[in-house]
């Protein structure tokens, strides 16, 4: 039995024993979205940054496509999807970091599948990732490479997917795999996967369709190969007004980044090139190898050309 | 050129005078942008022919000629044979439904597959806008679940030009799109294809692996009079139309593909270039609207003239638009520059301005990309 089924069973039993809500289906996966489209000024008390309205739109297209498709968004009244409000640190980081963070109920750790949206930066050798008010004098996330503040898996996410700037450039790939274990608490149970972007990453509107894309084919494909084919723009980003097709060089790419990990590259290639949202394995028994999908000479705007 | 270059110098620079550093004393909210500073930028950035004839520009887009729409070209049958070949294939029980309940035209997908979605063997699937003039067809394939030894992959060998000419073929013999909306590359100009490829951590001392060439397609309109460059002899003689499409192959051919949003689109005989805005009107529209998501910091400003599409439920209605793509941080910061960056606007924004005015009655609901 997989991790994700056997979970199930386990939430389903302690649903029935809590109150008379409706269990989920025992194949469907618990799906959350964090997302922030309205940040708020440090002269309001908040970490500033500047809005970007369409981007809870974006992530929610992922999310409402994966509850048409039979996964469990939450008990009605209480869904799993965070939209501004109090998003904090307290939301994503571990409590081995910090005994009073909330991943793994009901925040980042607790979704099978979740979906973050914030503006992000390259910390060095990791992500962080922008927050809207500050917790503890934090007012960012940071995952990876050196920080200890994030650790998802050891309670039950199996995809974490980051749409951030920076939140899987290439000279950080090797610090992610630190994210998606907490070897204080488990030394079995990880995350599978990590979807993020190379450089900056665009939000519109008009991109809602990449995500319900994302969640729809994730089904037919492997979450890898969707991730990336969908969310990939080629050369057609900030291009100069005379060269919208790029013939003369001047556009950029949006470069997304998919990331499995594995006992090794074998187990972590197998990993990549398998796993759907309806097809999961087991939990890796070590983040000891990597493998990660990409395109080839990838340029985004914010950073040179992928090249791990 | 010498002429183009510093034309763009001094925009560049302009913009870079316009947009803040980074302070170091107050990490992640620099000052933020007035709207006049926006409003000057916007104007200084902007392509010419939106400040110096909005009217004729409107009118060139209208009149740009328009390829046979998917609703007429697309053959299921011929689509099924092509991705199936003699595999058998089921039907999508809501493949019959057309319309909805009310009698709408139905907006989602027929969809045909071969082998079990969720399980672990063989999986082929196409699906196609029940509504063609929606413009939406996908085929996705995979085989069946494996270990795999990535010392035993091959990576794929197709060069990107029999790449590009294989996806083209495809896309106009097998899934309809219109040649014409397909532009040829002029010459000298790399095909659009990328190589995806699957790589490892340096520990492992594994070669990266090709698993495929993607094809990427924007759909385009040949403009009746080609638009001159100030001072140069570039000329822009295309613009982008609604929908895209990729194509995805490998050694042994297409192995996946997917248009978007490749709509019918039709004239609005309303429309003509008296309805464009004025150029004012069309900067400060564009000013508010980044000013209202906080003013900045924009460490540059581009702009793409587009057709965009005022969608009417079966077809869509051509929209003389502007996408304006905002960026905050520079294209190639240094590693430290990055960091200095810590829990400040990152994300780029893309906006679509109509250059029309139109009644608000008329504005409908699947417009992609207006401004929220």
């Amino acid at each position: 039995m997989t991790r994700t089924r056997m979970r199930l069973l386990q939430r389903a039993c302690a649903a029935a024993l809590l109150s008379a809500a409706v269990a989920p289906n025992a194949s469907a996966l618990y799906v959350e979205m964090l997302a922030i489209g309205d940040f708020v000024p440090t002269a309001s008390g908040g970490c500033g940054a500047d809005d970007r309205g369409s981007w809870p739109g974006m992530v929610q297209a992922w999310w409402d496509e994966m509850g048409a498709r039979g996964h469990y968004k939450g008990p009605a009244g209480s869904q799993y999807r965070y939209v501004n409000g109090n998003m904090t640190l307290q939301r994503f980081c571990d409590p081995s970091f910090n005994a009073n963070c909330l991943d793994a109920y009901p925040y980042a750790d607790w979704g099978d599948a979740t979906i973050i949206a914030t503006h992000g930066w390259d910390a060095g050798d990791h992500w962080g990732g922008v927050m809207r008010y500050p917790w503890n004098g934090f007012c960012g996330v940071e995952a990876g490479g050196s920080s200890n503040q994030v650790r998802l898996g050891d309670s039950w996410t199996v995809f974490m997917h980051v749409s951030s700037c920076f939140s899987a450039d290439d000279d950080n790939l090797d610090g992610i795999r630190h994210a998606m274990q907490d070897l204080a608490t488990s030394s079995t149970r990880r995350a599978h996967q990590w979807d993020g972007f190379h450089g900056i990453m665009w939000i519109s509107s008009g991109y809602n369709g990449n995500y319900r894309e994302t969640a729809a084919d994730g089904h037919s494909v492997s979450v890898a190969y969707s991730w990336v084919t969908n969310h990939h723009k080629n050369n057609s980003q900030g291009c100069e007004w005379y060269d919208p097709f790029n013939w003369f060089g001047t556009c950029q790419d949006q470069c997304p980044v998919a990331y499995s990990i594995g006992s090794s590259g074998a187990d972590a290639l197998t990993r990549l090139n398998n796993e759907r949202y309806n097809f999961v394995y087991s939990d890796p028994t070590s983040n000891a190898a990597y493998a990660y999908m990409y395109y080839a000479g990838c340029n985004p705007v914010g950073e040179t050309a992928f090249n791990p | 050129m010498k002429l183009q270059q510093r034309m763009l110098w001094g925009v560049a620079a302009a913009g870079l005078a316009l947009a803040y550093s980074y302070d170091a004393g107050a990490q992640g909210e620099p000052r933020p942008l007035s709207r006049e500073e926006i409003a000057a930028m916007v104007r200084d950035t902007m392509p010419p022919i939106l400040k110096s004839d909005l009217p004729g520009l409107v009118d060139n887009l209208l009149s740009v000629p328009l390829g046979k729409p998917l609703s007429e070209t697309f053959d299921p049958s011929r689509a099924a044979g092509r991705v199936f070949g003699r595999l058998p294939r089921t039907f999508a029980a809501d493949c019959l439904r057309k319309t909805t309940p009310v009698g709408d035209p139905d907006q989602g997908d027929c969809t045909l597959s071969n082998g079990e979605e969720g399980g672990t063997g063989a999986y082929t699937r196409l699906s196609y806008s029940k509504n063609m003039g929606s413009g939406n067809i996908k085929f996705l394939k995979r085989g069946a679940v494996q270990d795999l030894d990535p010392g035993k992959l091959a990576s794929v060998k197709l060069g990107d030009a029999d790449a590009d000419k294989g996806a083209r073929e495809f896309l106009v013999s097998f899934f309809g799109l219109p040649a014409a909306e397909l532009p040829d590359l002029p010459a000298g100009v790399r095909p659009p294809v990328r190589s995806l490829l699957i790589g490892f951590d340096k520990k492992a001392g594994l070669a990266p692996i090709v698993i495929q060439k993607t094809v990427h397609l924007q759909r385009s309109f040949k403009l009746a009079k080609p638009i001159q460059v100030p001072g140069t002899k570039q000329m822009l003689t295309h613009v982008p139309g609604p929908g895209m499409a990729m194509v995805a192959l490998d050694d042994t051919g297409v192995i996946g593909a997917a248009v978007q949003d490749w709509q019918d689109v039709r004239r609005d005989p309303r429309m003509s270039g008296n309805s464009a805005k004025t150029s004012a009107d069309l900067i400060q529209e564009i000013a508010d609207d980044i000013y209202e998501e906080g003013g900045g910091p924009i460490a540059s400003m581009k702009f793409r003239i587009v057709l965009g599409s005022d969608w009417r439920g079966s077809h869509g209605l051509l929209l003389p638009a502007v996408q304006v793509f905002v960026a905050p941080v520079a294209n190639d910061p240094t590693e430290d520059q990055q960091q200095q960056m810590a829990r400040s606007t990152t994300a780029g924004m893309v906006r679509e301005y109509a250059l029309v005015r139109r009644l608000e009655g008329d504005i409908q609901q699947r417009d992609p990309f207006a401004a929220n």
